[in-house]
């Protein structure tokens, strides 16, 4: 598949999660900050995580008012998979196209490790990376409970890592084919990473 | 209860780069504004009066609040 990587100033996992996809057979290309184009021109996105714009106001924030994020929501309308990872599920959040947001960690500490996490639809249990300062999801009480009636939350954290309500890791939008998650599929690959996890992961 | 609030913006002379990237972003939604500056409001409460407060707040501010070199505070 023709997957587009949006890249922000201070992006910083692009280059990983280009790989990553090249190595699972699709055919990534690159996207800026400034960019509009077209649904048509691609087939799905992948926002990869960093530290974008400073993370100036709140993490994702500045990037997700940018320009290149109309045609990321236009693709997004169109049904086709986008995934955010890290910083860009703080930016998917923040542009309004997840629900909910990531705000710092219960401990006020960055956290660098590994996860295991669930699929509480599947039951699926994985073992990916995780390096965020700011990865507790919130969401208002009366939201949460659309969240799990809509079978929204795509993975949770086995353990309660940072705080996260109801241990989340990751979650879709309404319609399933918009999808954000703190860990990093793409840091967990090839046996030589540490674990295989991050294979297959998304489409 | 008694409640202050300490407004802190990077001096005018500071290089403030989060007010020019959210000024940059503004400008890029057609929004009028020539100048941003980001700083932060810190609230104080206390459940009770506090006699002297102006000198306790200068106490407090001097504690680490703010940095008098780059910042500049007020109390509101």
């Amino acid at each position: 598949m023709k997957i587009g990587v949006v890249r922000f100033p201070g992006t910083n996992c692009d280059r990983d999660v280009f790989k990553w996809l090249e190595d699972q057979g699709h055919k990534p290309q690159w996207l800026w900050h400034e960019d509009l184009f077209s649904a048509n021109e691609v087939e799905g996105l992948a926002v990869p995580g960093g530290f974008s714009f400073g993370d100036y106001l709140r993490s994702g924030a500045v990037a997700a008012r940018s320009r290149v994020m109309q045609s990321v929501k236009e693709v997004a309308d169109s049904g086709k998979p986008v995934i955010g990872i890290c910083n860009g599920f703080q930016i998917l959040c923040e542009a309004g196209l997840l629900p909910g947001a990531l705000i710092p960690n219960e401990s006020g500490l960055f956290i660098d490790d590994w996860a295991e996490l669930e699929n509480p639809s599947t039951k699926i249990s994985i073992k990916l990376p995780v390096a965020h300062g700011d990865g507790r999801f919130f969401i208002h009480e009366d939201e949460r409970k659309k969240l799990w009636d809509n079978n929204q939350v795509w993975w949770q954290y086995k353990n309660s890592l940072n705080g996260s309500i109801d241990k989340i890791a990751g979650v879709t939008n309404k319609a399933g084919n918009v999808k954000g998650l703190m860990p990093h599929p793409e840091r967990a690959y090839r046996d030589w990473m540490g674990g295989v996890d991050g294979w297959k992961f998304w489409i | 209860m008694k409640t202050w609030y300490i407004r802190i913006l990077p001096r005018p002379e500071v290089l403030d780069v989060q007010g020019r990237t959210v000024l940059q972003m503004l400008k890029n939604h057609d929004m009028p504004f020539s100048g941003v500056r980001v700083g932060k409001i810190i609230e104080l409460t206390a459940d009770k009066d506090i006699s002297d407060s102006a000198a306790v707040l200068k106490k407090a501010m001097g504690l680490g609040l703010y940095n008098p070199l780059v910042e500049v505070a007020v109390v509101e």
